[in-house]
């Protein structure tokens, strides 16, 4: 089997992030120069694959609510009696995009408190464009003739959307999932502006204290992770349109 | 036996189907043939209710149609459509289960039946099951389209343009393949197309529609001899008019014994073949007569050019 450059670089980053994290008193003398008046160049105050773990989480659950909600709402609107909610519907994800996340996280301290779950809220919000969006192109791509043929078949319009359209349509909403996962990754660091537990701590300790090696050690690893997740979901997407036949998309 | 009276469907203002009643016996092909726009596939697409009718009363069986869930019905319709609107994401085996998958049949008797369609369309189950649909030919989508329609066993097969989509020689072999699984089947089949000649060579009878109206249907015989209006006249084509009874009549219904006086023919055609293949042969050749071959290939009796005019001659 041949093993592309691109492979290798992946399982280099894989294993660096994971290194780091495991282990990041080991880089030290990488993140040294970037100090000054013998500051610590590894952040201490906090466990950094915890941080990492919880800053996922955070991620991962936000796009989850905004998948169920964006996946719903697609679907709601491409039937024949839900077409009227789609200006609607259109409003307000293109509202969750435009609002920014630290005025969300700003707002909506005081109705659910410091923690997890104003970043929560941010990144739902922040993710529901590019699913919503994603979810609408997929549906609507879905061939005239196979829709007729579902109907003619004798298929119900709940067997339609879940063997037929949804199917179809799901490598063009993995794609929004990816994009709105990619951008909570880093969206999520402001997050600790309000104590979410995450990456961003890191960064903002390197800017209270001004220490450089913090910043760059906290970016670093959030791109990295944001690259690595990026990459997975591509491949993932790829083996399904590959395993359901359908004509490989041009993208990227 | 379908039954349509009166059957009127409104756009708007304007009225695609207009007033169309007609019955297709049990087990005959019926072809409705118009231009585009004619009104012909919406008045298919009511027989299974994938448009309502807006006024008229359509019957299968004596049952009217607005009484059974459209659902239900359609699974008891086969139904294959121009560009075969197979299921990119599924494989031609589960294409072909669709509609015994959604009647609930068990495992093995859904895969008895999909090899034993496979094989009366003449695709090798073991190459084609597991294949989708992108990786076969035009021709090989179409057959397993037909295949779909044909899973459950129904009596009654809806076919929009069914092979719209064939380059005309796969469409000629085609034609012939459903004709001998119309025949092998029994099923009843109403065909829409926009093409006077596939309507001429499948149909026992023809339904010929412009503006929403039936101008005329019967039997293509009769359609020729008879046309009910100068338009059907002039989609039939007046001046073809010989050349396609000539086609409505095999080879080896008009053969005559041999005469023992005389030496065979040293040309022939198939019995299979119509009057018009051997009329166009008797002219390539120069011949005045023509020997008929059966099935083994051995002559079973001649056709002379004279009664092949015959056979032309207006009604």
């Amino acid at each position: 089997m041949k093993v592309s450059v691109g492979t290798i670089a992946r399982l280099v980053g894989a294993i660096l992030l994971a290194a780091f994290l495991v282990r990041p008193e080991a880089f030290a003398p990488l993140f040294a120069p970037l100090t000054s008046n013998g500051a610590p160049p590894i952040y201490r105050q906090g466990n950094l694959l915890a941080l990492a773990w919880s800053h996922f989480q955070i991620v991962v659950f936000a796009t989850l609510a905004s998948t169920l909600v964006a996946v719903s709402l697609g679907v709601l609107v491409t039937r024949r009696s839900g077409a009227e909610f789609l200006p609607l519907s259109r409003a307000v994800v293109n509202v969750g995009q435009t609002f920014p996340p630290v005025a969300v996280l700003a707002l909506t301290v005081p109705l659910v408190g410091f923690g997890d779950g104003p970043t929560f809220i941010a990144l739902f919000a922040y993710g529901l464009l590019p699913i919503f969006e994603n979810t609408l192109v997929g549906i609507q791509q879905v061939p005239a003739a196979v829709t007729e043929a579902a109907r003619g078949c004798g298929m119900t319009p709940a067997q339609r959307l879940f063997r037929v359209e949804l199917p179809l349509a799901l490598p063009q909403i993995m794609t929004g999932t990816r994009l709105a996962v990619v951008v909570a990754i880093g969206t999520a660091t402001i997050g600790s502006t309000v104590a979410a537990k995450g990456l961003g701590e890191v960064i903002i300790a390197g800017l209270l204290s001004d220490n450089t090696a913090f910043i760059v050690q906290g970016g670093l690893v959030v791109a990295l992770m944001a690259a690595l997740i990026y990459d997975a979901m591509l491949a993932a997407e790829r083996s399904i349109i590959l395993r359901l036949g359908l004509p490989a998309n041009e993208r990227e | 036996m379908i039954r349509l009276e009166g059957v009127t469907r409104f756009y708007g203002e304007r009225a695609v189907v207009d007033d169309v009643s007609l019955v297709v016996e049990k087990g005959e092909m019926a072809v409705v043939v118009g231009r585009s726009g004619s009104g012909k596939s919406t008045l298919l697409r009511m027989i299974n209710r994938l448009v309502e009718p807006t006024s008229g009363l359509i019957s299968i069986d004596g049952r009217d149609v607005s009484t059974v869930p459209a659902h239900v019905l359609r699974r008891g319709i086969g139904y294959v459509i121009q560009g075969h609107g197979l299921f990119p994401h599924r494989t031609v085996a589960d294409n072909i289960a669709t509609v015994p998958r959604l009647l609930g049949w068990p495992r093995d008797r859904i895969a008895r039946r999909v090899s034993e369609l496979l094989e009366l369309l003449q695709l090798s189950p073991a190459r084609f099951s597991g294949q989708y649909p992108h990786q076969l030919s035009g021709g090989e989508q179409q057959r397993v389209g037909v295949a779909r329609a044909l899973a459950a066993g129904p009596d009654i097969v809806l076919m929009d343009e069914p092979f719209g989509a064939l380059d005309p020689i796969i469409r000629s072999k085609a034609q012939d393949d459903l004709k001998a699984i119309q025949a092998r089947l029994g099923a009843t089949i109403v065909l829409v197309t926009h093409d006077m000649d596939e309507a001429f060579r499948l149909g026992d009878r023809i339904a010929v529609m412009e503006a929403g109206r039936v101008l005329q249907y019967g039997t293509p015989r009769d359609m020729i001899a008879r046309p009910a209006d100068p338009r059907v006249a002039e989609l039939t084509g007046s001046g073809e008019g010989a050349l396609r009874l000539l086609a409505l009549v095999r080879a080896g219904d008009a053969a005559e014994p041999f005469d023992a006086s005389t030496p065979p023919p040293s040309h022939s055609v198939p019995a299979g073949a119509s009057l018009r293949e051997a009329l166009a042969s008797l002219l390539w050749t120069g011949e005045g007569e023509l020997a008929v071959t059966g099935d083994d290939g051995r002559p079973v009796g001649r056709v002379t050019l004279a009664s092949v005019l015959r056979h032309g001659r207006s009604p």
